[in-house]
């Protein structure tokens, strides 16, 4: 049967791609790489691999179990149905989008997913800060419906596989803008530079893996302003380079809170959005963002009524 | 001794992370971001947290922080974080004392580590700091 794993043969493009980013940094924008920051996702991304080695099989024989209940059978040689390859792709992409959602959105998820966002940087190092703990999440019941109506679960791993190369290099500021015919189908660096970003404006948008069109079908997509510089990152920074602490603090973080709380609320700390408080002591991104447009609403009057003022004084 | 394919693929990528990381550092990439002005700790200050205005500030001597009160008597705690800038809102959690003369404030939070800024008016600053915790307890 197939074997094969795309993202290990993708190691040494994805180190050579990092090596002429740096050298692009060198000599254009030497903040873009901090060496710390640096090592603390390359770190990132060796610990997601062991996680991966020590919990990917669980789930692969998990999936092969629910697999056997499939609505529709590719035969045996289900690798030989050419179409199904691009097919899976674009529907394990769907997939990626809405697992990607609720890890920003479910605070459990987040807890696992907020690894990848925790750089204040934004260059192709970030990409490899990978999860660590996304095994104790359910995000692996998203997949779920791909293996129930027949892909195999090898051709799903693959196509994740694809998905993932594909991600790390969208993770740049070297590159401004795709070509606009790419920039309107396709994640590029522009769209998932928002995605990264942490200016009100830009909060919870771009989840796309590869098709941005996901975003623009369900209402998340948000372009790239050339007004407005994007600060990345995380609302509360982490302020700290210490592996450990960025791996699990979200995790001690919730944890902690659903410790604190009232039974009523315990609940709530792990299925609510991040920031989510009982006492309302802290900020939703939904929260920031409407406090952010009020100020724009009341930014654009106070200009206009001083424009109409200003038509007003005598010549 | 036989060394198993995994933990030998482990060793070989620590040792490529670890030369990557330091050919960034060989690069000189980051450099370190310095605060010189009040403008540009209350700009750096909207970034941290959307919307604070500060009605007084003080930028470390050093640029290496600042510390920011708004109008509702909110403090807010500047660091250097690499070459970025990291903050907090501070709470009762936080404290500040003098140690020669500067002011060490130690947010509340062990990971987020102790800044010290070399200001002005440091004691006033750190009455203030005190006067969060104090409001919660009275």
């Amino acid at each position: 049967m197939l074997d094969f794993s795309p993202t290990e043969y993708a190691v040494p493009g994805f180190v050579l791609l990092i090596l002429i980013e740096m050298i692009w940094a060198w000599r254009n924008r030497p903040d873009a790489y901090e060496p710390r920051d640096t090592l603390t996702s390359l770190a990132f991304g060796l610990g997601s691999t062991v996680s991966g080695l020590l919990f990917g099989g669980f789930f692969f024989l998990l999936f092969l179990g629910v697999w056997e209940y499939r609505l529709i059978d590719f035969g045996p040689e289900w690798w030989a149905v050419w179409w199904a390859w691009p097919l899976c792709f674009v529907l394990d992409d769907l997939k990626y989008y809405w697992v990607h959602r609720a890890g920003h959105r479910i605070r459990w998820m987040w807890a696992a997913h907020v690894n990848h966002h925790s750089s204040q940087h934004y260059n192709l190092s970030t990409a490899l800060r990978q999860t660590w703990t996304g095994p104790f999440t359910f995000g692996f019941l998203f997949a779920l419906p791909l293996v129930l109506l027949g892909f195999h679960p090898l051709m799903i791993a693959i196509c994740g596989g694809f998905n993932l190369i594909y991600q790390f290099w969208i993770h740049t500021e070297a590159i401004d803008r795709m070509p606009r015919w790419f920039e309107g189908v396709m994640n590029t660096p522009s769209h998932h530079r928002v995605h990264h970003a942490t200016n009100p404006r830009y909060l919870d948008r771009n989840y796309a893996g590869v098709f941005i069109i996901w975003d623009k079908m369900f209402g998340t997509f948000e372009p790239e302003s050339d007004d407005e510089k994007i600060r990345y990152g995380i609302i509360k920074q982490l302020g700290s380079f210490n592996l450990l602490w960025a791996v699990f603090h979200e995790w001690i973080g919730m944890l902690s809170d659903m410790w604190r709380s009232p039974w009523e609320h315990k609940l709530s700390y792990l299925l609510r959005e991040p920031g989510w408080s009982h006492d309302g002591s802290r900020d939703t991104s939904d929260a920031i963002r409407a406090r952010w447009q009020e100020r724009q609403i009341v930014k654009t009057s106070v200009a206009s009524e001083n424009a109409i003022a200003g038509e007003q004084e005598p010549a | 001794m036989k060394v198993s394919p995994e933990l030998m693929q482990f060793l070989g990528s620590l040792v490529a992370i670890l030369a990557v990381a330091g050919l960034a550092w060989w690069l000189k990439l980051g450099g370190t971001p310095q605060l010189s002005s009040d403008r540009e700790a209350q700009a750096a200050a909207i970034e941290a947290i959307d919307g604070f205005e500060s009605v007084e500030t003080a930028v470390d001597a050093n640029g290496n922080g600042a510390i920011l009160r708004d109008r509702s008597g909110c403090l807010l705690l500047l660091k250097r974080h690499g070459n970025k800038l990291a903050g907090r809102l501070l709470t009762h959690s936080a404290t500040g004392r003098i140690d020669k003369g500067q002011l060490v404030v130690d947010s509340g939070e062990r990971r987020f580590g102790l800044v010290i800024l070399t200001i002005d008016h440091a004691q006033s600053w750190a009455d203030r700091i005190n006067g969060v915790r104090s409001e919660r307890d009275a």
